[in-house]
């Protein structure tokens, strides 16, 4: 029988053409699919849209924030918007050291971090407990309708020198 | 210069297209970024959305958090720039810089939507104003509604729009966008109307219209609407049982619109004319808001299908009526008996420059056409076919006093003597409509009497089962009472007019407030009849006002209002199925207006903590606002809250002024009313520097204070936050409250400018009513009530003080005008031209005194009282307006000391003596 | 040839071939029979079949199709859960994104059409049964079991139509389960029903019924949603794929894909 005589023609490892590119174009086609099957999968796991609180975010005129560090917007995006003598900035609220949440304690002009204690300035530096380095601070300006707009997106470290920036205060006197 | 410019453009021009400010790619970095698969990690397109889960959306089974999506598409909405210095708001993204309106900035930024208004969009979001899918992501699935025909081709050519069935809430068309102002600004699950008063929303003027005109027709008398609770239709409202509570209520509540008819037997000359003014009232008087029941497409003619002859039918139906009205009828009791008298007085007394006594400012009659701007505004019916209606000897009893005819007009009595309501009433006699006259009704048809009678004696228990019977019993006067009795019932005359046996009779129309909001109804149950078959509406086009429409609320509404029984159109029913809304002869304007009012009637409530802050000020001044409008106060006096809130009426004329105050005093209006003392000189040329002055003095720009308050910016207004401004000093600042309280209840009383012809009628108010118009003036200008304490009276003058003040108040003849009786005696005699000076100590507050000795005419537009105190901008000090060659100098040419002496000494004029030995110290 | 031969020989003589195909190529009868009954996946199948019986103008496939499109509707479903919650406020929400912003925004269409084919090709995969006679002895029993299976299709069609939470899905699935309060003694206006009494205590009432088990409650309301989710997505799956195994397994004990026995 012909399905005898192609089995053993098999059976010896000899294929012919016809069968091998009929057989890879199968298996290249199997291949092709499961991938952009996978890669289809892969994407599907990426939201196009969340309902975080949204990473830029508007904190009223300049002229509203008072003295110091304002826990006003922490609960709902995050960060603290301190100002001093000089400038308003924004410190994200989140440890340098395992990344927890600090609280600020206007008692003593700390943050406190309740996980492991690490303490920082009101201007986000470190002095105590293990935090490595000094808090982020977020993006902030000026925006065309002269409220403040705080930009979580773009980070500014200390120790980076990156503090000295303007876009990552808004300069009070100016 | 030119190149930054120019670069400065061209990013405007690119933010414009693209979005706003979006750092520019080449096409190919922008293609890798929105490649699919690859488009999770900097995608250039993304989605923009705000997230309100106070805010819900009603799912029926849940309130589901808001979630708006627009600003993916609407990318340059909620861009502005804010001037730092004005707070002046300009968009950023408008017609001029951006062709595609997709991009473009919202037109009222200063309002909607920016970070600096009021209901920003990350406060507020978007569908909650203007209702649709907010997480639609396209144009179809986000459900815009066009607004007009030529809209909804444009967006079917270039969007392929489409109606969506999906979603409950479609986008509210543009022009009743303002529908949605009332979700927040009023209460809509409270029906009660101490509870939720707001019967005006700021900045929404097409509401308000709509609104009023609700108020106007009537509507609640058949159709349970939000805030109207009739007293009689709303038995809740005498079985509230907190006695004040129970009086703000009824303080607010609507009357029933028409006249009451318990004595119309008395009123009318005969059965025949009422047949004919109820058959048809815009024959008689084409302005009565009396809409029109019969001779409507829908009930004349016959019917060949089911062979009911409507005319006849509707004819009999009106006999009915009429003969139930009749025999409903009480007596009058009248007090005095008429004395004649002559017209052509009657005719000076109604409307002339020199002595009328004022009633134009309601009615109008055809001799006294209505000027533009001048006082009146229709309130009243027209009067120039009365004397058809009524007789001389009815109208002579009314104008003595409307109240003892009917308990609850709102026509005032205006203390007219005898022989003045004589004359008045031989005046309007005369007003007659000939051809109307002569026009004879057309008798009952006995049959057809006999024939609706058994229709009605069906539903009657009295009848027993056999209607026929019990009407052959009937004498054939009871029959057609059988008759009327059951039209009334049908017709719903009891929803704007009292009548005896249907004092507990309930509404009859479709509920379109509360928890039915017709705001909130499925189009889908709405019938429409063949309003959407262009044969039919071509068929049915020119006897029946038929219309093609879309399958949406506002146009169904609109041709609803416009024509009332339009949905019966080519459909076979039976007499009692029939449509019976009256035609209320709408505008189109009105109608669009209504709408508006209707589609705000919506289910559900807002979050109360999302609702505008009211406080007790605004609440008893918008209390006060609208008692104003049920006596039709306005007719008369202008108040700048009605300005802003009415810009398209009338009143955009006339000039505005924080008080209420007599149309006399207007400059654009009726200036030949020479009841007013003639000019002193030099006040016209005072008056704009003046003005100037008082801006100067206080910080204002001028051209704020040419805006009316709602207008002028933020920036202003946190300055300026109470209305002490002085163009907006109002009544409430000007006199004290118990005076205002007395003056209201009995004005003649009070003989403030006794000698005018033109008067300040006595008004039927009931207590809660005046208290409502007290409490309200002051809380409108912030002054404190009830109680007042040292500010409401200056302080006297000590004996030794006395002296110097006289003799500056005698040397800037004040008594040439003012006449102060017991006061001060010498000079020329008081020529009677302005307010008794005596009065002060108990009508006016000393620091309203004060102001207006500064600027009368900033205070008082128009007014004749001279500015003494000229402003002198070099030294940048009031001048003493002694004359440099007087004999003698006063407080030493100080202007400030001065003007508070003559405060002091005019309210010294009438302050009680002191009791002999009372320890003055 | 002869390295691609010789690599090919040393895949097959390493550790790793040889612990997962224990047996020789499938050149032999021997070890082809090996081959399907040594894997997981293949042992469920028939060793041998006539070539008659796998033709398609005699199958249709449909067995096939429709296990096809079961594995189909698990993926998709799978996915669709990374989106979805079966909570009052949010299941109509989430449908519409998964429309109109969730990634391949065609995975609820895949879902539902194919859901759609899969009872078409349950239905026309019995008839072919039928019409066949491959219902007779010895395969009444699996015939029984696809009873069963064409159930718990419908089953996970009718508890999947009330998750979109829209008007629809309500109302259907009211309607739906109004069934079931006239099941004889179980359902409360069924008959029998108002045989089960204490003294005159009615034991089987709306809020004891059948339908209230499977509303939980007597209304649909949201632990409705939660209680069709889970049935949708657990336990008749669960279920299904048992009886699936059963089925398929039982094809190949009673004769092997059906022909004339």
């Amino acid at each position: 029988m012909a399905e005898d005589g192609k089995a053993a023609e098999a059976a010896e490892g000899g294929i012919d053409r016809r069968s091998a590119l009929s057989l890879a174009a199968g298996w290249a086609a199997f291949v092709g699919a499961t991938a952009a099957m996978g890669a289809g999968v892969v994407r599907f796991l990426f939201p196009n849209v969340t309902f975080e609180p949204p990473q830029q975010f508007k904190v009223g005129f300049p002229a509203t924030i008072a003295m110091g560090v304002s826990e006003t917007y922490k609960s709902e995006y995050g960060v603290w918007i301190c100002r001093n003598d000089e400038q308003i900035y924004a410190l994200i609220a989140v440890c340098t050291h395992l990344g927890c949440t600090p609280n600020w304690l206007s008692g003593e002009s700390k943050f406190k971090c309740p996980c492991h204690g690490s303490g920082f300035y009101a201007s986000g530096v470190n002095f105590e407990g293990p935090a490595p380095r000094p808090l982020e601070r977020a993006a902030i300006k000026i925006d065309d309708d002269g409220q403040l707009l705080v930009d979580k997106n773009r980070k500014f470290l200390f120790e980076a020198g990156q503090w000295e920036d303007p876009a990552s205060f808004v300069s009070f006197r100016a | 210069m030119a190149a930054r410019e120019a670069r400065a453009g061209r990013l405007l021009e690119i933010a414009g297209v693209a979005g706003a400010r979006r750092k520019i790619d080449s096409w190919i970095a922008k293609g890798l970024r929105d490649a699919p698969l690859l488009d999770f990690v900097a995608p250039v397109t993304k989605i923009a959305q705000t997230v309100h889960p106070d805010l819900t959306v009603d799912y029926n089974f849940a309130q589901v958090q808001r979630v708006d999506r627009c600003m993916t598409c609407h990318t340059g909405i909620d861009k502005v720039k804010v001037d730092p210095e004005t707070g002046e708001v300009t968009p950023l993204f408008t017609a001029e810089n951006t062709p595609e309106k997709v991009f473009r900035t919202h037109p009222r930024p200063e309002l909607f939507v920016s970070s600096v208004s009021k209901h920003s969009v990350g406060q507020v979001g978007c569908t909650v104003c203007h209702d649709g899918q907010g997480w639609g992501l396209s144009f179809n699935d986000a459900y815009h509604t066009p607004d007009t025909p030529e809209k909804e081709a444009e967006w079917k050519e270039k969007h392929h729009w489409h109606r969506g069935e999906s979603w409950t809430f479609p986008m509210l068309p543009l022009n009743h966008v303002e529908a949605s102002c009332a979700k927040c600004h009023r209460d809509p699950a409270a029906t009660r109307p101490a509870d939720s008063f707001a019967k005006e929303i700021p900045m929404a003027p097409k509401w308000n219209r709509g609104q009023r005109l609700v108020e106007e027709k009537g509507c609640f008398g058949c159709h349970k609407l939000d805030g109207y609770a009739v007293p009689g239709l709303d038995k809740w409202l005498g079985e509230i049982p907190h006695a004040d509570e129970k009086a703000a209520a009824l303080a607010t509540a609507a009357r029933k619109t028409g006249p009451h008819l318990g004595r119309i037997a008395s009123k009318w000359k005969s059965e025949g004319d009422a047949w004919k003014w109820i058959w048809n009232p815009q024959a008689l008087r084409p302005t009565t808001s009396m809409p029109r029941f019969f001779g409507q497409p829908n009930n004349s003619g016959s019917d060949p299908l089911t062979g009911v002859d409507y005319d006849l039918r509707t004819r009999t139906e009106v006999w009915g009526i009429t003969a139930y009205l009749w025999d409903a009828s009480e007596p009058w009791e009248r007090p005095t008996p008429r004395i004649e008298g002559n017209a052509e007085n009657g005719k000076a007394l109604f409307g002339s420059a020199e002595s009328g006594v004022g009633c134009l400012a309601c009615h109008s009659v055809k001799d006294f056409p209505r000027p533009e701007g001048g006082p009146g505004n229709g309130f009243g019916p027209d009067l120039s076919t009365v004397g058809s209606k009524v007789g001389r000897d009815w109208l002579f009893h009314w104008l003595r006093n409307p109240s003892d005819y009917w308990h609850g007009t709102r026509m005032p009595s205006l203390r007219l003597t005898v022989a003045e309501a004589a004359d008045l009433a031989a005046y309007l006699e005369t007003l007659k409509d000939e051809a109307w006259e002569k026009d004879q009704p057309p008798p009952p048809v006995e049959g057809m009497v006999r024939d609706l009678a058994i229709e009605a004696a069906r539903l009657l228990p009295e009848a027993g089962g056999d209607p026929s019977a019990f009407v052959e019993r009937l004498s054939p006067r009871d029959r057609l009472k059988v008759v009327g009795k059951r039209a009334i019932t049908k017709y719903s005359c009891f929803g704007c007019h009292e009548i005896r046996g249907f004092e507990k009779a309930d509404r009859i129309g479709t509920q379109l407030g509360g928890n039915e909001g017709w705001g909130s109804k499925d189009v889908d149950r709405l019938d429409f009849g063949l309003m959407k078959d262009p044969a039919a509406v071509a068929t049915y086009a020119e006897k029946w006002g038929a219309r093609l429409l879309p399958h949406r609320k506002p146009e169904w509404a609109n041709l609803k209002l416009l024509n009332p029984r339009v949905f019966d159109a080519g459909v076979t029913k039976q007499p009692h199925e029939k449509l019976l809304m009256p035609n209320f002869h709408f505008t189109e304007d009105e109608a669009d207006a209504v709408v508006t009012y209707l589609m705000s009637l919506q289910v559900g409530e807002v979050a109360p903590k999302r609702r505008p802050i009211r406080g007790p000020e605004d609440v008893a001044a918008e209390r006060m606002r609208w008692v104003a409008r049920q006596y039709n106060c306005y007719g008369c006096h202008t108040m700048a809250q009605e300005r802003v809130v009415l810009p398209d009426q009338t009143r955009e004329t006339r000039p505005r002024g924080g008080d209420i105050r007599p149309w006399i005093l207007d400059e654009d209006g009726y200036e030949n009313r020479d009841a007013w003392p003639p000019t002193l000189g030099g006040e016209s040329s005072l008056v704009p520097a003046a003005r100037d002055r008082v801006a100067e003095e206080r910080g204002i720009r001028l051209a704020e204070l040419a805006k009316p308050p709602a207008e002028r910016s933020k920036h202003e207004r946190v300055r300026h936050p109470h209305p002490r401004d002085v163009a907006e000093v109002g009544e409430g600042f000007k006199v004290q409250a118990s005076w205002l309280f007395r003056f209201l209840r009995d004005p003649g009383e009070m003989g403030l400018r006794y000698w005018l012809k033109v008067r300040m009628p006595t008004f039927p108010y009931s207590e809660a009513e005046l208290n409502a118009l007290v409490h309200g003036f002051a809380a409108a200008d912030r002054v404190p009530f009830p109680f007042e304490f040292g500010e409401a009276k200056a302080a006297p003058l000590s004996d030794g003080e006395k002296e110097e003040a006289k003799a500056f108040f005698q040397s800037l003849e004040c008594a040439k005008c003012h006449p102060t009786k017991g006061g001060v005696q010498e000079g020329p005699p008081p020529s009677a031209f302005a307010p008794d000076l005596n009065l002060t100590f108990d009508r006016l507050r000393p620091d309203w005194v004060r102001l207006w000795l500064r600027n009368p005419g900033a205070v008082q537009k128009g007014t004749k009282m001279p500015a003494f105190w000229a402003w002198d901008p070099e030294k940048g000090a009031l001048l003493s307006p002694t004359p440099e060659d007087a004999p003698r100098r006063f407080y030493g040419d100080d202007a400030e000391k001065q003007m508070e002496a003559l405060v002091r000494y005019v309210f010294d004029l009438g302050r009680p003596k002191a009791p002999a030995g009372g320890g003055t110290k | 040839m002869s390295i691609l031969k010789k690599t090919g020989e040393e895949i097959r003589k390493s550790q790793v071939w040889r612990s997962i195909f224990r047996h020789g190529p499938p050149t032999t009868h021997r070890n082809r029979a090996m081959a399907v009954a040594s894997n997981v996946f293949l042992h469920l199948h028939p060793v041998k079949t006539r070539t008659s019986g796998v033709r398609m103008s005699y199958t249709w496939c449909m067995g096939g199709i429709t296990f096809f499109l079961f594995l189909a509707l698990t993926v998709t479903g799978i996915l669709l859960m990374f989106y979805y919650h079966p909570t009052a406020d949010k299941a109509f929400n989430d449908i519409v994104s998964l429309r109109q912003d969730t990634p391949l925004g065609i995975m609820r269409e895949l879902h539902r059409w194919g859901a759609h084919a899969m009872v078409l090709s349950v239905w026309l995969h019995m008839y072919r049964v039928f019409m066949t006679g491959s219902y007779k002895p010895p395969r009444e029993f699996n015939w029984n079991v696809g009873v069963v299976l064409l159930l718990l299709t419908l089953l996970l069609s009718f508890t999947g139509y009330l998750l979109p939470w829209d008007q629809l899905a309500i109302w259907a699935v009211t309607v739906g389960t109004n069934m079931a309060r006239a099941h004889p003694v179980i359902g409360h206006e069924g008959p029998g029903a108002e045989l089960l009494k204490i003294g005159d205590i009615s034991l089987v009432t709306a809020g004891s019924d059948i339908r209230f088990a499977l509303l939980s409650g007597r209304f649909v309301g949201e632990a409705t949603l939660l209680r069709f989710y889970v049935l949708h997505c657990i336990a008749i799956p669960f279920a299904a794929v048992i009886l699936m195994a059963v089925h398929f397994w039982r094809v190949r004990k009673d004769g092997g894909i059906s022909g004339p026995m």
